[in-house]
C-alpha cells in the first residue's frame, strides 16, 4: 500500500514538472528556396554488345543534358566515384556525405535489337527509391526514350511534368532561294533537336498558334488568288489563314477573306479564335469560330489593339495597344468586351509581343532600348519589372515554356553591313541564357511551344 | 487778384506731386512686376513643368536579374562584420535603384550565410536584445494535429515574420520561464541559415512541427517529429536544419532541466 501511495505521489509530483516546464513552440518561418543536388551516374551493364554500350551511354548523356536545363532547380552534377552505390545497391550515407539528394542509377542489357535500359531514382534523404522503370529502345528511339526517361525522373521528384516532351514549333527562311524568300513551319524537341519541316507552300507562313492539344497548327500564309474582273483574270496577293493537322499532315484554309490579318491563337478550349481585324483603320481584338460565324469583340477603342496572348484557363488576355499613346502592355478578361481592363507597361519607348506565362502570373515581353530589342518580365499587376537580356543582338518574340520555367525567343546579330543571323535561343524565367536552339538554319522567327498533354 | 507767383507756387507743387505719384505709381508697377515674377515667373516655372513630365519616359531597368543577383553575390563576399551585415539586410531597399523583391530575398539569405561560428558568438547578444521585449499576442495558423491547436496556441511566442524585423510576438508571458523564452526564441535565427527547400517542396506549403530535446552544453539529444507535413522528405530536412545548426550555445542552468526534458518545438514554417 505504501509502495502505490509513494508511486502515485511521485507521479503527481512528475506529471506537475512537466505541466509547469511544457515545451514552448517557436516558428522558424518560411524555408529558403534551395537546389537539390542530382547526379545521374553512369549505367551500369549486363551482358552488352560494344554497339549497345554506346547507345547506352549516349541515352545517359540525353538524361544528363535534359536536366541541366533546370539548372535552376538541380545542381547535376557528374560523379565518376563508383564506390558509392550500384544499381540494386546504394550507399546512401555516402551519397549524402557529399549533399547528394537524388542518384539516378541505370543498368543497360542487350534486348532484341536493341537495349533494355532500367532506371531508379534514389531519394538518398529518406533512403527510398522514387522511382523504378525500365524502357527497350532500338536506335531510333533514342532521344524520344531519352525524354520520356527525364520525363518520368523529373516527375518522380517534384510531382509535375518537365518540358523534356514538349516540342518548338518555329518558322525559317532557310528554302529561300535567291531573293525569292520563303518562309516554313518547322517543328523540333524543346533542345533543339529532331528538326522537322511542316509546310512546302514556296510562300511565306506567319504567325503560328498551336492547338491546346498539340493536334493542330493555325498560320498565316501569304497566298495568291485569281480574281476575275471585267473578264480579265489577274493574281492578287492575300494574307489567308490556315490550319495543319498533325496527325493527318493535312492543311486547310480557315479563311482567304480580305482583311483576315495575322496573329491569330487558339481559345482555351480550341474550338475558336482570337483574332486582330481591322475595319476602317482601327484594329480590334475578336473572338470568332476557327472557319468564320458568329464574331464578339475583346477589346472596342478608338486606338489599335493587337498581338493577343492568353492563359491556360482562358480567363486573362494580354495585348498590345496604343489607346494611351505609345504601344503599351494591358490585360483584359477576355470572356467579355473590354472586361477588367487594366495598363500594364508605363515604360519603354516601345513594347512589343506580350506573352503571358501559364499560369498568368507574369508576362514576359521585348521593349525597344538604345537602337535594339530587349526582353523585359513583369508580373501581371504590373510590379516587378525585371530586364532579362542585354548585349545579346536584339530579342524578340519571346514565349514561356508550358510549365513557365523557360523563355524561348529570337535573337538577332549582325555580322557585316550585308548580313545578319537569327536564331532562336533558350533561357531560364530568371534571364540565364541556357543555349541556342537553332544554327546554320536560315533566319528563324515565331518560336511556339507546344503544350502539356492534359 | 491774379497773382503770378502763387500760380506758379501752384503749378511746382502740382508737379511735385504728380512727379511723386508717378514715381510712386512706376515704384509700386515694378514691385508688384518683381512680385508677380518672384512668385509665378522665372525658374520656379520651369520646375513645376519638369515636376509634370509624364511617368512613360521613366527608363527601363539598366541592369539584368543576372547582373543584379551578381552585385547580390559580391556585396555578401565582401567580408563585413555580422552586426553591419544585419544593418544592411534590414534596409536594402533604399540602396537599390530598382526594386528586386527576389534580389533582396537572396541579399538576406546569403548574410544569413555568414560563418557559422560567428552566428553563434552573438548569440549572447541577441538575448540580451530579446529579454527586454514585450511579448504581443498574434493569431497563428492551427498545426495539423488534432486536439493539441489551442493549447499549442498558448504557447506560441513567435510568429510568422514577414520582414526580418526583430519585435517579438505572440502571447507568453510567463516572467517567470523568461530565460527559457529567452533561450529558445533566438533559436529560429540560429536554425534559418540551415532551412532549405527545393522549389517542388516550397509549392507545396507543407509544415511540421520537430521536438528538440537541448542538453546542458547546447548539444542536441534527441530530435522527433512532433507534428508530420505528411511527406517524409520535408521532416527530414527540418530536422537536417536543425542539426546542421547544432550545437546551440550553452543555456543557463535554471533552464537546462526544461530543455533536455520538454525541449522546444519547432514549427517549419510555423
Amino acid at each position: 500500500m505504501k509502495k502505490i501511495i509513494l508511486s502515485l505521489v511521485i507521479l503527481m509530483f512528475s506529471f506537475n514538472i512537466l505541466a509547469q516546464e511544457g515545451a514552448a513552440i517557436i516558428a522558424v518561418g518560411e524555408a529558403e528556396q534551395d537546389k537539390d543536388k542530382l547526379v545521374v551516374d553512369d549505367s551500369e551493364f549486363g551482358s552488352i554488345s560494344s554497339d549497345n554500350k554506346k547507345l547506352a551511354l549516349e541515352l545517359i548523356d540525353i538524361i544528363r543534358n535534359d536536366f541541366n536545363f533546370y539548372k535552376h532547380k538541380f545542381n547535376n552534377v557528374d560523379y565518376k566515384d563508383k564506390g558509392k552505390n550500384s544499381f540494386s545497391t546504394v550507399l546512401f550515407d555516402k551519397w549524402t556525405e557529399d549533399g547528394v539528394t537524388y542518384l539516378v542509377a541505370s543498368k543497360a542489357e542487350n534486348k532484341g535489337a536493341g537495349i533494355e535500359f532500367s532506371v531508379k531514382v534514389y531519394n538518398t534523404l529518406t533512403k527510398t527509391i522514387a522511382l523504378s522503370t525500365s524502357a527497350s529502345l532500338t536506335r531510333t528511339q533514342l532521344r524520344e526514350a531519352g525524354h520520356r526517361l527525364s520525363d518520368a525522373i523529373y516527375r518522380s521528384i517534384t510531382g509535375k511534368p518537365s518540358v523534356f516532351l514538349s516540342k518548338i514549333v518555329f518558322i525559317s527562311d532557310r528554302s529561300s532561294v535567291g531573293k525569292d524568300k520563303r518562309k516554313e513551319l518547322y517543328l523540333m524537341d524543346f533542345d533543339g533537336n529532331r528538326v522537322e519541316r511542316l509546310t512546302s507552300f514556296n510562300s511565306m507562313v506567319l504567325s503560328p498558334s498551336v492547338s491546346p492539344d498539340n493536334t493542330r497548327i493555325m498560320f498565316s500564309l501569304i497566298a495568291s488568288h485569281k480574281e476575275t474582273s471585267q473578264k480579265k483574270v489577274r493574281t492578287i496577293k492575300n494574307i489567308d489563314l490556315m490550319m495543319l493537322d498533325l496527325r493527318t499532315k493535312k492543311v486547310s484554309t480557315l479563311s482567304a477573306r480580305p482583311g483576315i490579318n495575322s496573329g491569330a491563337i487558339f481559345t482555351a478550349d480550341g474550338e475558336r479564335m482570337y483574332v486582330t481585324l481591322s475595319y476602317g483603320g482601327n484594329a480590334d481584338i475578336y473572338e470568332m469560330g476557327l472557319t468564320g460565324g458568329k464574331m464578339r469583340k475583346v477589346t472596342s477603342h478608338y486606338a489599335d489593339d493587337v498581338d493577343p496572348s492568353v492563359t491556360a484557363d482562358g480567363t486573362l488576355m494580354t495585348f498590345l495597344s496604343s489607346r494611351s499613346g505609345r504601344a503599351h502592355i494591358y490585360t483584359t478578361d477576355p470572356r467579355e468586351t473590354e472586361k477588367n481592363m487594366k495598363r500594364i507597361s508605363f515604360v519603354g519607348q516601345f513594347n512589343a509581343t506580350p506573352r503571358l506565362s501559364p499560369d498568368g502570373k507574369e508576362i514576359v515581353f521585348a521593349s525597344w532600348v538604345d537602337g535594339l530589342f530587349d526582353l523585359y518580365r513583369i508580373d501581371a499587376q504590373g510590379n516587378n519589372l525585371f530586364r532579362l537580356t542585354k548585349d545579346f543582338g536584339s530579342n524578340e518574340e519571346p514565349v514561356y515554356s508550358p510549365d513557365g520555367e523557360f523563355v524561348v525567343f529570337t535573337s538577332r546579330r549582325v555580322i557585316n553591313s550585308r548580313k545578319a543571323v537569327q536564331d532562336i535561343w533558350i533561357m531560364n524565367r530568371e534571364g540565364e541564357i541556357l543555349g541556342q536552339l537553332t544554327q546554320d538554319f536560315g533566319e528563324c522567327f515565331s518560336p511556339q511551344w507546344t503544350n502539356l498533354p492534359k | 487778384m491774379y497773382s503770378y507767383q502763387a500760380e506758379q507756387q501752384k503749378f511746382w507743387k502740382n508737379l511735385g506731386l504728380s512727379l511723386v505719384g508717378h514715381g510712386l505709381f512706376i515704384l509700386i508697377a515694378l514691385l508688384v512686376g518683381k512680385l508677380s515674377f518672384s512668385l509665378f515667373g522665372g525658374n520656379e516655372k520651369i520646375e513645376i513643368i519638369r515636376a509634370a513630365v509624364r511617368v512613360d519616359v521613366v527608363g527601363m531597368p539598366k541592369y539584368t536579374l543576372q547582373e543584379l543577383k551578381e552585385i547580390q553575390k559580391k556585396i555578401a563576399d565582401d567580408p563585413i562584420q555580422p552586426a553591419e551585415a544585419s544593418k544592411g539586410a534590414q534596409e536594402p531597399v533604399a540602396k537599390k535603384e530598382e526594386p528586386k523583391e527576389d534580389v533582396i530575398k537572396e541579399g538576406d539569405l546569403v548574410i544569413k550565410e555568414q560563418d557559422k561560428t560567428k552566428k553563434k558568438s552573438s548569440l549572447g547578444s541577441l538575448l540580451a536584445n530579446y529579454s527586454d521585449k514585450k511579448v504581443k499576442a498574434k493569431e497563428v495558423k492551427q498545426g495539423s494535429k488534432e486536439g493539441t491547436g489551442k493549447d499549442l496556441d498558448a504557447l506560441i511566442i513567435e510568429g510568422n515574420r514577414l520582414s526580418k524585423g526583430s519585435s517579438l510576438v505572440g502571447d507568453y508571458s510567463d516572467t517567470e520561464n523568461s530565460a527559457y523564452v529567452s533561450y529558445v526564441q533566438a533559436i529560429p535565427e540560429l536554425i534559418k541559415p540551415y532551412w532549405k527547400l527545393p522549389s517542388y517542396l516550397l509549392d507545396k506549403k507543407l509544415q511540421c512541427r520537430i521536438r528538440v530535446y537541448i542538453g546542458a552544453n547546447g548539444q542536441i539529444i534527441k530530435t522527433e517529429v512532433y507534428e508530420t507535413s505528411g511527406q517524409p522528405e520535408f521532416d527530414t530536412r527540418a530536422q537536417m536544419a536543425i542539426k546542421s545548426a547544432a550545437p546551440f550555445p550553452s543555456p543557463a542552468a535554471e533552464v537546462v532541466s526544461q530543455l533536455s526534458r520538454s525541449g522546444v518545438i519547432l514549427g517549419f514554417p510555423l
